[in-house]
């Protein structure tokens, strides 16, 4: 070892071979370090995130007109949380919700990740997330067995980041009621507005589809013109796009379409209360 | 034991980064809508700048000078990462406004201007002493700055209400504009006038004089951001 160290005190500072061992030296230290850190508060960092899309979700809920009085006036467990599996938009089996939470453990085993996740060829993943999970876990409402309130969860590709909110639809399961930002890295000041009260107040009312019965509802650019738009906030036309192509992509026949379907028909029974 | 003291007290306010060598502006702009973030990124750029500056200055023997810009980024940034993923986890709330801020850093000139300037010219100790006091003078001014745009702009001082608002019954109408960057421009721009119509050595020069007006004074001293 000394005679490593000898050799190395005495290259001379501006030979190659000496920038490459310094190059080498600095990397992988730096490296280790970073990755160390990275790794040792992984749990930490993730514990965060949670609570933080907890309290999201419990804010949007609390500030949603006239939920407060309902869950008032009802048993407390009429917000229910329920798994769905994508693929088929019906409830999920216990055993596959036990099996998708155990996967989700230990993501290091990808040896059969296609019973977990579905991966998604270019033209269909329009919301840049490259894979899918099969079970997803949605929130309902029920006033009277009916009902009132769904809340799905969507996320895609923004303009610099991975934005991920709470769509929330009334009973009709067209009507918007709001929609929550919960994460997302956008420019501040200019894409990160879409976290701002104001802009997500602009959502409630609109209307999911339009008078074909597309998936319509999107950010424009400039003031909205019908019930299916919502006025774009200006400079962030990039995270407009992918708000939309969020919507596109969740509502669409890869998302929550055979759910929607499925609960419109009524083979989803609403437990009666 | 003057010298330590040179090192230190100078940045503040005789040769300070933000108000003299004009490095490190944009974060200023950036950070400075109320002190508490101001806060964080000041002890961000305390701690980037100290380590880095002290591991660059203990190893700049063996640093070869065709790839030194490259390893004082790398340990820079590394340092920055390891800020920024201790902030997520013990300071979420904070980190979820300075997180791309923090990551800036990497980009501040002030800390590359340091580690270049001085951490590679000299021992440990005086790096390290002249990392935390230019630093401090950066922060002093961050400090500054938060201060008077938080209580203009919001009435409140660390979120303490200070001024009756207002929509509260109060006298004070909050400014606006004092939370938007540009105001930062302008209360440094002041900060800046304010202290060298004191300290009269700090104006400079002027570099142009323009025909048939009175000479002006040019403040065009190479800066960045």
């Amino acid at each position: 070892m000394s005679w490593i160290s000898r050799k190395f005190h005495n290259m001379p500072n501006d030979s190659t071979a000496k920038a490459f061992c310094m190059a080498t030296l600095v990397g992988v230290t730096c490296a280790l370090t970073v990755s160390a850190t990275a790794v040792l508060l992984k749990p930490q960092r993730q514990a965060n995130q949670e609570a933080f899309r907890q309290q999201r979700m419990d804010t949007m809920l609390s500030s949603l007109p006239g939920l407060k009085d309902v869950l008032q006036n009802s048993d407390a467990d009429t917000l229910q949380s329920l798994f769905i599996d994508l693929n088929t938009g019906t409830a999920a089996e216990p055993a596959q919700i036990e099996n998708f939470k155990a996967q989700a453990l230990t993501v290091s085993d990808n040896s059969n990740a296609e019973i977990y996740t579905l991966a998604l060829d270019d033209s269909i993943d329009i919301a840049g997330i490259e894979q899918r999970p099969n079970l997803i876990e949605v929130h309902l409402l029920q006033k009277k067995g009916v009902l009132d309130l769904l809340v799905l969860p969507i996320y895609g590709r923004g303009y610099q980041s991975t934005i991920r909110a709470w769509l929330t639809l009334s009973g009709d399961l067209n009507t918007v009621v709001a929609l929550s930002v919960f994460e997302q890295a956008e420019t501040p000041g200019i894409g990160a507005r879409i976290t701002e009260t104001a802009w997500q107040q602009l959502w409630a009312q609109k209307q999911l589809h339009n008078e074909n019965g597309d998936v319509a509802l999107s950010v424009v650019t400039g003031k909205a013109t019908n019930a299916n738009e919502v006025d774009g906030i200006s400079g962030a036309t990039r995270t407009g796009l992918g708000i939309n192509s969020m919507i596109q992509f969740w509502l669409g026949d890869y998302g929550f379409a055979p759910f929607l379907d499925k609960l419109r028909t009524g083979e989803i029974p609403m437990r009666a209360s | 034991m003057t010298y330590w003291r040179r090192y230190l007290f100078e940045p503040l306010l005789n040769n300070n980064p933000i108000t003299i060598q004009m490095l490190g502006i944009c974060s200023a702009l950036a950070v400075t809508t109320n002190l508490k973030t101001a806060l964080t990124m000041c002890i961000a750029v305390i701690v980037v700048l100290t380590v880095s500056s002290g591991i660059i200055s203990a190893i700049r023997h063996h640093i070869p000078s065709s790839i030194r810009l490259i390893i004082q980024i790398t340990i820079i940034a590394s340092m920055v990462i390891v800020i920024d993923q201790i902030l997520q986890a013990w300071f979420f709330e904070i980190s979820q406004v300075l997180s791309i801020f923090v990551s800036l850093i990497v980009t501040n000139c002030l800390v590359m201007g340091r580690t270049e300037g001085f951490a590679m010219h000299n021992d440990v100790v005086p790096s390290i002493l002249d990392a935390l006091g230019n630093a401090a003078g950066y922060s002093l001014i961050l400090i500054f700055v938060a201060s008077i745009r938080e209580i203009l702009g919001m009435g409140t001082l660390l979120g303490i209400p200070l001024l009756p608002l207002a929509e509260h019954g109060g006298w004070f109408e909050p400014m606006a504009f004092m939370q938007k960057a540009p105001s930062a421009f302008f209360i440094i721009g002041l900060l800046i006038w304010g202290i060298r119509s004191i300290k009269t050595e700090q104006v400079e020069p002027a570099k142009i004089t323009l025909h048939n007006t009175p000479p002006v004074s040019a403040t065009s001293r190479e800066g960045g951001s």
